[in-house]
């Protein structure tokens, strides 16, 4: 189906976001299936306003569509929604027969739909829908048709007694269409009921996840090798295998009117900021789109500044890390379908820290992260230092060492910033083609690769060896970064401070290097400056920015935003007792 | 786009377009001096000549073999004649096709010909000049500077270099542009720079630094040898370690050596009924180092004996410096500023006749001297003649 622009203005549409509580796996009983009831009348109720009217003005054209669209002349995009929109509005009716028409009229043309229709044991006549592959097969033969037509209900025609025969505990109730199709979507099985008002939804997903493997862009040497997978309910339960505490929270929301992707905010009730939860769940309410395919998506949507080259939100693949963040008071995003957590609010510094850092002791560590630092400086400056003293300032190289480049750029045809560009747009590219090619090829790309930034571009008479030991270097010291896209972000903005060295010289290099500390001044995450602690000056979390103390050291929790602040985060007077006696 | 950023946005190209990079030169088309002469011509003209690097790329068969070393050593020496300093270098600028770069000139000597009428030409050059460098080493030649330049080292890379590096050892002076300047600036306006020496031996020539050349008024007044310059760098306080050989006449008339690793001077004027008298005040440290003497030198009281013959030499050699500067009449010592430090309102009196004062100022000492080792044999036992009964 071809999504037009003016689609948006024809919501609420198909992909209508079901309401929060009736999540797909919620496990909810049946004992609360009247608070639900009275939600889902509530719902109804109020969606059927408009599509009554709809259903007014194309009744004419209804005879056509039941008589099958393909014969009629090709319906535009508003017919086609609109009927779409008034087959979910429908309720679930007594009549069987309706039922299953109204199901088979939605999913029409879907092969892997399988409508079950078969008999209980002295009952009422039923019908099982669920999606092919989507659920578990042995699941829905064994607790839901064997017993049902095996046991049966002793002559009962109501849904309590088919809720008393079927032995899955995880059952809803769907009072309408738009909300059977959402479970049929997510892998329920819904069974309908001749004489029963409602279906009864079945939680009998078929989980088909990869394994949990250690994510490849966060390695450890020591520490949990643990890492996120596509799926949200996996996800979910490594955080709370690590943080075993009701006060763990996850608000689910949905998004995506098609792709209808669920997402959770996590947050530990108690220390996080309610209000940053408000905040995060009032920008996610405003994402309306029709699709959401990974957390990068909704990082483009609730950050501050989309201009921005400098990542607003921590994106992690380690359980570990989120759980260390949502105990400093902050949430994380989890999100169907990806692996990739995101954490808000993020700040620079700790977008340098490594989980690595916490798990190392802590001087060891400290020394890590200042060469972390220093590498992340030379990979901003580096290339421009270099031009901008071999273009403008060759006074301030020891003499012995201009004499040697001069040598040694003697016969090159470049001034030294088109040099000093080519290299490092070569490194980029060879670098992007290593992550892009297929594994097969790759030991190709590394060999031309050494030949191009090497011995063999110094031999065309190309580029200066000190350039190729430039470029090296800023290639190595980039990747020191943890976060690969903040380290993205670093490593493009030195083209422009390379222009500006290769323009103006040193003095280029100060302005540009002004001009970013004034943007990274001004970002905000979620109202959190982006390089607290170190701007504005929080001393108390200095102690883990400038250098990493120990945990005994640690006691307070950085103080993120608002007036609710959580701000003991250990007690030590039986440590220090114990270490005194 | 908003309207804020494409005006920004138009701003900032059009500042690439305008800018046109003006300062931007590539090490290509530099013309890299690392030294510089200053000679004057017979029709009082100045004659500057450049001792100009050549960066002669590897080859490619050499850069096979790791980096070369013989070739990539190579000077040039160009000159021109000009009025001033700055005519001459637009003159020398005319016969290169490289910009002529003085920033990593790290010598400049002066033709004994030039000091002798005035070094405030090149001088004033090389202070307004942004390029040079305030820490250049200065020298004087004892011929025509421009034969300094053109001696092809052997060890070095070239001749600037080897100068520079023998004025860091301090075996001679070590002047920089700055502290002559600042030398100059001072009560008495004296200087002292290095003299280089061209040294001829089977046709080779090999400069060295060889005593020094004493201004007054920018002007060369004096020249001194080295062991004169030695006297004066103790009084200068610019001794870094010195060995001193003096007889020992306690001890069979050999002779004994020490090496002062660590050594400071002070001087202590004063003014009292008129006498202008000056105090040299000197702590020195050293390690014995050689002593063919019969004095057993793990004993205290010989020790003490070695440590008042090496005070006498020292005050010997001191005296002699003092002796030339005031028989001359041009204080190069430092005499006049300490006089000013200390007594101002004496010193603004008889300022202008400072150099009717400066001869008859009596200069006592007051040398500390400690052999603190006497080294690992002590009592040389083995060398020893064997006794004559």
């Amino acid at each position: 189906m071809t999504h037009p622009k003016d689609e948006r203005s024809t919501q609420p549409d198909v992909g209508a976001a079901p309401s929060s509580d009736a999540m797909p796996d919620n496990g909810t009983q049946s004992t609360n299936g009247s608070n639900t009831d009275n939600q889902n009348q509530a719902q109804q109720s109020a969606q059927q306003q408009p599509s009554q009217e709809q259903k007014a003005s194309s009744n004419s054209t209804n005879a056509a569509y039941n008589s099958g669209i393909q014969m009629a002349p090709t319906p535009s995009v508003e017919e086609v929604l609109a009927y779409q929109r008034q087959l979910l509005s429908l309720p679930v009716t007594g009549k069987l027969q309706d039922n299953i028409n109204t199901v088979r009229e939605l999913f029409k043309d879907c092969s892997d739909i399988i409508v079950h229709e078969f008999d209980i044991l002295n009952g009422p006549a039923a019908s099982l829908v669920y999606l092919d592959g989507l659920s578990d097969m042995r699941l829905i033969d064994l607790q839901i048709l064997t017993p049902l037509q095996h046991t049966g209900t002793d002559g009962a025609h109501n849904k309590e007694a088919v809720v008393k025969c079927v032995t899955i505990s995880a059952m809803l109730e769907a009072m309408d269409f738009e909300n059977v199709a959402d479970k049929i979507g997510y892998g329920h099985a819904v069974l309908f009921m001749d004489g029963v008002t409602s279906a009864l939804v079945y939680d009998v997903i078929n989980p088909i996840i990869r394994s949990i493997e250690e994510p490849e862009a966060e390695t450890v040497v020591r520490g949990p090798r643990e890492g996120f997978v596509e799926s949200i309910r996996t996800n979910t339960t490594m955080l709370r295998r690590r943080l075993h505490t009701p006060a763990l929270k996850m608000k689910p929301i949905f998004i995506g009117r098609y792709t209808k992707t669920a997402t959770v905010i996590a947050f530990i009730e108690g220390i996080a900021d309610p209000n940053l939860v408000k905040e995060m769940e009032g920008r996610l309410s405003a994402i309306d789109v029709d699709g959401m395919t990974d957390t990068s998506l909704i990082e483009e949507w609730v950050e501050d500044n989309p201009l921005s080259p400098f990542p607003q939100l921590m994106s992690t693949e380690r359980p570990d890390v989120v759980t260390a963040h949502l105990l400093e008071g902050k949430i994380a995003l989890i999100s169907d379908g990806s692996p990739v957590a995101l954490i808000a609010p993020a700040s620079f510094m700790s977008m340098m820290q490594s989980p690595e850092d916490f798990y190392q002791r802590s001087i060891v560590a400290t020394a890590i992260r200042w060469l972390r630092m220093l590498f992340s400086l030379i990979t901003i400056f580096g290339p421009s230092f270099y031009v901008a003293v071999l273009s403008y300032h060759q006074e301030m190289l020891p003499t012995s060492l201009l004499l040697t480049i001069a040598v040694s750029r003697e016969q090159i045809p470049f001034p030294a910033l088109v040099e000093a560009l080519l290299m490092e747009i070569t490194f980029e590219a060879l670098r992007e083609a290593g992550i892009r090619l297929p594994r097969q090829v790759g030991s190709a790309v590394s060999i031309v690769g050494a030949l191009v930034i090497g011995q063999a571009a110094i031999a065309a008479g190309i580029v200066s060896s000190p350039m190729v030991m430039v470029v090296a270097i800023t290639a190595v010291s980039s990747f020191l970064i943890p976060n690969y896209s903040l380290g993205i972000a670093i490593r493009f903005i030195r083209f422009p401070i390379m222009l500006c060295a290769g323009i103006l010289g040193l003095y280029g290099i100060v302005l540009a290097a002004l001009v970013i500390l004034i943007h990274l001044m001004t970002l905000r995450s979620f109202g959190v400056p982006y390089l607290s602690p170190l701007a504005p000056v929080q001393t108390s979390q200095l102690k883990d920015t400038l250098i990493r103390t120990s945990s005994p050291h640690a006691l307070t929790r950085p103080h993120l935003t608002g007036s609710f602040f959580n701000r003991i985060r250990i007690r030590t007077e039986l440590y220090k007792s114990r270490r005194n006696s | 786009m908003q309207p804020t950023c494409r005006t920004l946005l138009t701003l900032l190209l059009s500042a690439i377009l305008l800018s046109g990079c003006w300062d931007r030169i590539e090490i290509n088309d530099l013309a890299i001096i690392t030294a510089a002469g200053v000679d004057l011509t017979d029709n009082d003209r100045i004659k500057l000549s450049v001792q100009l690097f050549v960066p002669s790329p590897p080859s490619s068969e050499q850069s096979a073999s790791g980096p070369s070393s013989g070739s990539t050593n190579k000077t040039v020496v160009r000159d021109a004649i000009g009025i001033d300093m700055a005519d001459a270098t637009a003159r020398l600028q005319e016969r290169l096709s490289r910009k002529v770069f003085w920033g990593q000139a790290d010598v400049f000597v002066f033709g004994e010909k030039l000091a002798r009428k005035s070094i405030k030409e090149p001088l004033e050059f090389l202070t307004r000049h942004p390029h040079p460098r305030e820490r250049a080493n200065l020298f004087v030649s004892d011929g025509p500077a421009e034969n300094v330049l053109k001696w092809n080292t052997p060890i070095e890379r070239n001749s600037a270099e080897t100068l520079r590096e023998m004025a860091i050892l301090q075996t001679g002076l070590n002047v920089s542009i700055l502290q002559a300047i600042e030398e100059l600036s001072e009560e008495a306006h004296t200087a002292v720079l290095p003299v280089v020496h061209i040294l001829q031996k089977d046709g080779e020539s090999s400069p060295f630094i060889s005593g020094s050349a004493t201004f007054k008024d920018l002007r060369m007044a004096d020249r001194l040898d080295t062991s004169v310059t030695r006297g004066l760098l103790w009084l200068r306080n610019e001794i870094k370690s010195a060995t001193i050989t003096s007889p020992v006449p306690q001890g069979g008339g050999g002779i004994a050596s020490v090496y002062l690793f660590h050594a400071s001077s002070k001087l202590v004027p004063s003014i009292k009924n008129g006498e202008w008298r000056m105090r040299v005040v000197i702590d020195a440290t050293g390690n014995l180092n050689e002593n063919t003497s019969t004095l057993d030198t793990t004993k205290e009281p010989n020790i003490v004996k070695l440590q008042q013959n090496f005070k006498r030499t020292l005050q010997k050699r001191i005296e002699e410096t003092v002796k030339i500067a005031q028989k001359s009449g041009v204080d190069y010592l430092g005499f006049a500023e300490q006089f000013y430090r200390h007594y101002p309102k004496q010193w603004n009196k008889s300022k202008k006749n400072w150099d009717e004062i400066f001869p008859k100022v009596v200069v006592s000492y007051d040398i500390r001297l400690v052999v603190a080792r006497n080294g690992l044999t002590g009592d040389n036992k083995t060398l020893q003649q064997s006794e004559t009964p």
